[in-house]
């Protein structure tokens, strides 16, 4: 079975190879069969992979120990549903899902391009052939997945423990589907900028597929931040990570080109840098994927260890070389055919919104590679942690954050001061209500107080826009409000499906701001029967109980909660101990109200009895779970296309799409 | 009043060259607060070796990376404060720690400790961070 699993990625491989080739050729000879045939190619490779995947599965779903990855990743002892997730538990079987995620991508890209501009279809076609023929490269030369051992072992490793958790089965996918998804407006746009001069460099159509990937890495943020609060039980839901980095840098480069697209359908403006933001969101999927895998971070000298990373190294080095070197060659096509007329105007906010986004993803990216350009530059390896990023990127975010109330409201080309005063008198109240009753309540850290202002702000300006729609919509067409909404929203869903995306924001910049300033914890020790305080809540611990469940040995604490004389119920804090493996994990006892998160962890516990427990209180953590929700629901309404198009308020450039012809 | 495309306004210049800067400056600042050197654990013996500069200097933060050594962790009765011995192979410190702990701690996995040397030779930790050598993946 692993002779087919070699034999289909070998296969692949030369078919992908074959498939670069023949795009290649054929869009440049402009012959439509050898395109055809690299289409063909291309179908073939994602069937092959798919075949390559489902043996991977079945050796994973048959306990099958005669695969080294199944022997490091499954375990008798392990539920069968993780068995499966294990696929993406390891770096071969993530790797295979990614070219597998690729060549999913490439058959719809090819038939969505196909129809709206088929001159792109070779380009697309060879880009993501190249990229999917260096996974599988990777796969089949550098680290297979079904390497098989001689005599396997009796049973698995199984996965860490602390991976088995739902979060964690969806997080890796998620954020795959979100990391691969950027190659798609690579694809595009290379194709578009090699095909000739260039136009709108394809980033238009690019666009959608942005939102898609962009959409695919928020929520992959998500899942990892949820499962970091609710498994690794230190009461945080981010730690600066390099690997949480790692995805947070595409993600600001996609929010940047998600704002200046519309610049530029606007008003043909920022192609240039357009074009830049597209070449520089696909590298840093790639440099993601291997900061994560190649263990660069960790050691200089652990990454010589392994040719992993040299390898993926060489591959973005080539690549990002190769993106540039076309992006320069079509630079004087790329020209913008307007200017900024003024600094008080909407384009202007929108570039300092890029510029805000770009500083956010380079002061990450600094912070995130500084030990080692540290000990390359001076010899001596220096480690930044949480407090640089809290230094540099609180500012910014700031500064995103007012913008985000701006960008809406303040006129295209020139701001008048009577649209400024007209449009900013409401929301910018808004926020000094927020500012002044925080202030009177006794809120005095100067930093939730701003930060909330400028929610209030934002809030405003939200709610300013969906007036000023309805009321239109009502005196037009004599609506009831309700309906008015809805038909406001549906009828220009890009429009407001964007704001309720930034309601959901504003929902997570709440939720971080009230979790990150005023959260509080205590570290007790309790005898049975005895009671701690804090904030509102008492905490009463009850007493030990031991139990065995899934190969693990756990001991929990009975807690009930308080809040002044009201019972809140009883709830466990447990820890696992795993004896098989000597892992432990932690059950975090967690009670969830939209105003603060209870949150007690079991420490440890004494010989007579006694519990040793942490508790916090995070206040507003579920306001960023209803975020993603509500996040979910804009990106949802701004990415389902319009049935009719709207007429097109962007002016239509020559030879630019033109939707269901070529 | 609509100029040539590329020329832009010398407004623009300055607010780029104030982003710039001030970029710059918070970077600065966030170097400055957050900033640990790596070191190994014969580094920092050594360093104690040389009581004069060391009671010159104020301590500083550094980040330490090495192995918990065999059987050396050690917790007090009610859980709360852990001791352990951290090793490079050739040399150990002891270190105290009293904060969250990883679930993948335990001796004999490598560890990153970051903190100051105290005056009687512990390894005082703030932060203890953990990692699994074979099975952990990192996420993503």
């Amino acid at each position: 079975m692993a002779d087919l699993g070699r034999f289909t990625l070998l296969a692949a491989l030369v078919l992908a190879a074959y498939a670069l080739a023949a795009a290649a050729a054929g869009g440049r000879t402009r012959r439509r069969e050898v395109v055809a045939s690299a289409l063909r190619a291309l179908t073939a490779v994602a069937a092959l992979e798919l075949v390559a995947a489902l043996v991977l599965l079945v050796a994973l779903g048959t306990r099958n120990y005669a695969f080294q990855y199944v022997a490091s990743h499954v375990s008798d002892a392990q539920p069968l549903l993780y068995d499966l997730t294990a696929l993406w538990g390891g770096m071969e079987g993530s790797l295979l899902l990614w070219a597998l995620i690729l060549s999913g991508y490439t058959l719809l890209a090819v038939r969505a391009i196909g129809r709206q501009r088929p001159s792109l279809v070779p380009g697309v076609a060879a880009v993501c052939a190249a990229v999917t023929g260096f996974f599988l490269f990777m796969l089949t030369a550098v680290t297979s997945p079904f390497v098989t051992v001689p005599f396997p072992p009796e049973d698995g490793r199984g996965m860490n423990p602390l991976l088995l958790n739902p979060w964690m089965a969806i997080h890796p996918p998620t954020l795959y589907l979100g990391y691969v998804g950027l190659t798609v407006p690579f694809a595009i746009v290379m194709s578009a900028l090699l095909a000739g001069p260039a136009g709108d460099a394809g980033i238009l159509l690019a666009r959608r597929w942005m939102m898609w990937a962009w959409y695919c890495l928020s929520m992959g943020l998500m899942f990892g931040a949820k499962w970091s609060y609710l498994v690794l039980g230190w009461g945080g839901y981010w730690a600066w990570d390099p690997v949480e980095n790692a995805a947070l840098m595409p993600w600001l480069v996609a929010t940047a080109f998600l704002h200046s697209v519309m610049i530029q359908e606007r008003r043909e403006m920022l192609t240039r840098w357009n074009v830049v933001l597209v070449i520089l969101a696909f590298g840093l999927s790639i440099f993601g994927t291997f900061l994560t895998r190649s263990g660069v971070l960790s050691s200089v000298h652990s990454f010589t260890q392994s040719p992993l990373g040299a390898f993926f190294l060489a591959f973005l080095a080539l690549a990002m070389l190769a993106a540039f070197g076309v992006a320069a060659s079509r630079w004087d096509a790329l020209r913008s055919r307007d200017a900024l007329d003024a600094p008080l105007s909407r384009e202007s906010a929108f570039l300092m919104n890029n510029v805000l986004f770009l500083s956010a993803a380079f002061s990450v990216f600094l912070g995130t590679v500084f030990p080692v350009v540290s000990e390359v530059l001076t010899g001596r390896a220096i480690n930044v942690g949480p407090p640089f990023f809290d230094h540099v990127i609180v500012p910014i975010a700031l500064g995103i954050l007012l913008l985000m109330g701006i960008g809406p409201l303040i006129a295209w080309r020139r701001a008048s001061a009577e649209n400024l005063r007209r449009s900013f008198l409401a929301p910018g109240a808004a926020g000094i209500i927020v500012g002044v009753i925080l202030l009177a309540s006794g809120v005095r850290s100067p930093g939730a107080v701003l930060a909330f202002t400028l929610c209030g702000f934002v809030t405003g300006t939200i709610a300013l826009e969906f007036i000023r729609g309805v009321r239109v919509r009502r005196a037009h067409q004599g609506e009831g409000i309700g309906r008015a909404l809805l038909g406001l929203v549906l009828r220009d869903r890009r429009r407001y499906g964007g704001y309720i995306v930034h309601l959901g924001l504003l929902l997570l910049l709440c939720g971080i701001t009230g979790s990150s300033l005023f959260a509080t914890q205590r570290l007790v020790t309790l005898s049975p029967g005895e009671a701690a305080v804090i904030g509102q809540y008492s905490v009463q611990f009850e007493g030990l109980s031991q139990s065995t469940r899934g190969g693990a040995f756990s001991i929990g604490a009975r807690l009930r909660a308080y809040e002044g004389r009201r019972d809140l119920g009883s709830f466990v804090a447990r820890r696992n101990l795993f004896l098989a493996s000597r892992e432990s994990t932690t059950d975090v006892a967690l009670r969830s109200t939209p105003r603060d998160d209870l949150y007690v962890i079991l420490v440890g516990w004494t010989q007579d009895g006694g519990a040793t427990l942490r508790l916090l209180v995070n206040p507003m953590v579920m306001w960023m779970w209803a975020g993603g929700l509500v996040l979910t629901l804009g990106a949802v309404i701004a990415m389902v296309p319009e049935r009719r198009r709207v007429p097109a308020t962007a002016p239509v450039f020559e030879g630019a799409w033109s939707p269901g012809g070529p | 009043m609509r100029r040539r495309p590329g020329h832009y306004p010398l407004v623009f210049a300055g607010g780029a060259a104030l982003l710039v800067l001030s970029l710059a400056y918070l970077v600065y600042g966030g170097i400055q607060e957050g900033a640990a050197y790596w070191v190994t654990v014969g580094e920092l013996q050594q360093q104690r070796m040389l009581p004069q500069r060391a009671a010159e200097e104020r301590p500083s933060r550094v980040r330490l990376g090495g192995t918990v050594a065999l059987g050396s962790v050690q917790w007090d009765s009610s859980h709360r404060h852990l001791r352990f011995m951290i090793t490079d192979g050739a040399h150990a410190l002891p270190v105290a720690y009293s904060g969250v702990v990883p679930d993948i701690f335990k001796d004999g996995r490598q560890v990153v400790v970051e903190g100051t040397l105290g005056r009687d030779g512990t390894f005082q930790a703030t932060t203890l961070l953990a990692k699994c050598p074979t099975k952990y993946s990192p996420r993503g």
